[in-house]
């Protein structure tokens, strides 16, 4: 019955296994700039918006309208407009380290926006108890912050990189490389329909293994939902 | 040791303004155990966070020992007064995501202190409480008067001066309260701390207090020692000190 799966495998298998390395290749390296940034940008958008424990709107503001812009322009458009970005940092505006530049700002805008709500979601009391023993800012974030919301944000970064790997297809367009640009290649133009839905299956399995790794280590490292014994 | 002068708070919101505080001054001293009551939002509260220096007045001052803590008071020097004092909230104040001894030691942790060293010292305070035997728990699993008491170690635990206590029994049942206002009495009597203790229940403050303060609308109705003898039966907040208001 899936002899189509197992023949599309021996012609295209080796392609398929370097496309899957090429797209976790580039989502890796998007997500952990994403994943520096973004998280740095997150709470600055939330404690220095107004009414936050740093307040200081003159920075919060324009930056929640970066991220904004950012996530509001189609990421197939965010490529064409990325193009020069690239050629001027990386002497090309095509291939997947071109694709990782797009990657990592888009991935940037929606770890901040992550980020924000996880933050804006803790209990004000905690912020008040972090006031009452005189901790610095360093240690607001440290101790307080990223341990309070560590859960929210773990299931953030779960699906950041799962919208990451879905953004990841679409670089096909500017030979980018990975799982996306095979499928589109051979998928679609050579119309390859077995390749395709053979890719489709890996895609979506390696979603589902991502999002249980995520939620499992989310629901670890959370002490506030359910009753535990000691 | 502590001198409030001309002490006055507003909130601006969406609501416009709101006058928590107005024009409050008077002492602390070292070692009292001064209730301060009132209705809700009398503004209790605000002036525990002002005392606590969890925020700013909008005008006045307060002084400790004699020094004035302002504007020009460095943030740093600013956090070593703070955490001379320690606070126990109204209503459940542990993190949730740090069993109980890591809740208690967490003071100790931000001073830098080691691992082993603040443990022993949290170790100790959870004695003291009598929850040594739910170190590991995570406070989801407590009840109210269990989390009460660990967040009274957690206070001790920096061996503070000045204690602040915000309504520390109004979510308990009665023997639970007493139980929990008797550690703070005993807390007085083997650390000599100064203690703040807010509260809306009368009879709560003619347990605890020597002196009381009672706010209205943001203002000092009244302050000074109250009746303490056991036969005189209260009920209305007047009625405390021990003859008629004139
Ligand atoms: N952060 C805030 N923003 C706006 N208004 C506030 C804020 N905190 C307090 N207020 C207002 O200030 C007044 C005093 O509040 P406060 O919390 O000090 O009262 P309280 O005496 O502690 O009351 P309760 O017994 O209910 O705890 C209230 O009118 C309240 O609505
Ligand atoms: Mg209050």
């Amino acid at each position: 019955m899936f002899d189509w799966a197992f023949g599309t495998w021996a012609r295209f298998g080796d392609q398929i296994i370097v496309g899957f390395v090429e797209t976790f290749y580039m989502v890796a390296v998007a997500f952990s700039i994403a994943l520096v940034l973004g998280t740095g940008i997150g709470m600055a958008l939330s404690l220095c918006s107004r009414g936050g424990p740093m307040a200081s709107p003159l920075l919060a503001s324009p930056l929640a309208v970066v991220v904004n812009i950012i996530r509001s322009v189609p990421f197939i458009l965010l490529l064409i407009i990325m193009a020069p970005v690239a050629r001027a940092l990386i002497g090309t505006a095509y291939g997947i380290y071109a694709s990782m530049i797009s990657l990592s700002v888009v991935g940037v805008a929606i770890v901040a926006r992550l980020v924000e709500q996880a933050i804006s979601d803790i209990n004000p009391q905690v912020f008040h108890t972090a006031r009452s023993m005189g901790v610095s800012r360093f240690q607001l974030v440290t101790e307080f912050i990223l341990v309070e919301a560590r859960s929210p944000l773990i299931l953030g970064f779960t699906s950041a990189i799962i919208s990451l790997i879905a953004y990841s297809t679409v670089v096909g367009v500017i030979a980018g490389g990975g799982i996306g640009y095979l499928a589109l290649q051979e998928g679609f133009y050579m119309w390859n329909q077995p390749l395709m839905w053979v890719i489709i299956l890996l895609m979506v399995l390696a979603v589902q293994v991502i999002q249980l790794l995520g939620s499992a280590l989310a629901r670890m490292v959370d002490k506030k939902g359910k009753s535990r014994k000691s | 040791m502590i001198t409030v002068e001309n002490l006055s708070m507003d909130f601006t919101g969406k609501a416009g303004s709101a006058k928590a505080l107005s024009d409050v001054s008077f002492a602390i001293s070292a070692g009292e155990i001064l209730g301060i009551v009132g209705k809700s939002g009398a503004g209790k509260t605000t002036l525990l966070r002002l005392l606590s220096f969890q925020m700013r007045p909008n005008s006045g001052r307060i002084l400790i020992d004699g020094e004035p803590v302002d504007h020009t008071t460095s943030a740093r020097a600013l956090r070593r007064i703070v955490q001379q004092s320690a606070t126990v909230f109204q209503g459940f104040s542990l993190l949730y995501n740090r069993n109980v001894v890591e809740n208690v030691a967490l003071p100790l942790k931000l001073r830098g202190m080691s691992r082993s060293q603040r443990e022993e010292k949290a170790r100790d305070l959870l004695n003291f409480v009598g929850l040594a035997h739910r170190a590991r728990a995570y406070p989801i699993t407590l009840s109210g008067g269990e989390a009460q008491r660990v967040a009274i170690a957690r206070a001790l635990v920096t061996d503070p001066k000045i204690l602040f206590l915000d309504e520390p029994t109004s979510a308990l049942d009665s023997q639970t309260s007493k139980d929990i206002l008797d550690l703070v009495k005993r807390t007085h009597q083997t650390y000599g701390v100064t203690i703040v203790l807010v509260s809306h229940q009368i009879e709560v403050v003619r347990y605890m207090c020597d002196r009381v303060l009672h706010l209205e609308q943001g203002r000092i109705k009244r302050l000074g020692p109250i009746q303490k003898a056991p036969q005189f039966h209260v009920e209305t907040m007047e009625q405390i000190w021990g003859m008629p208001d004139v």
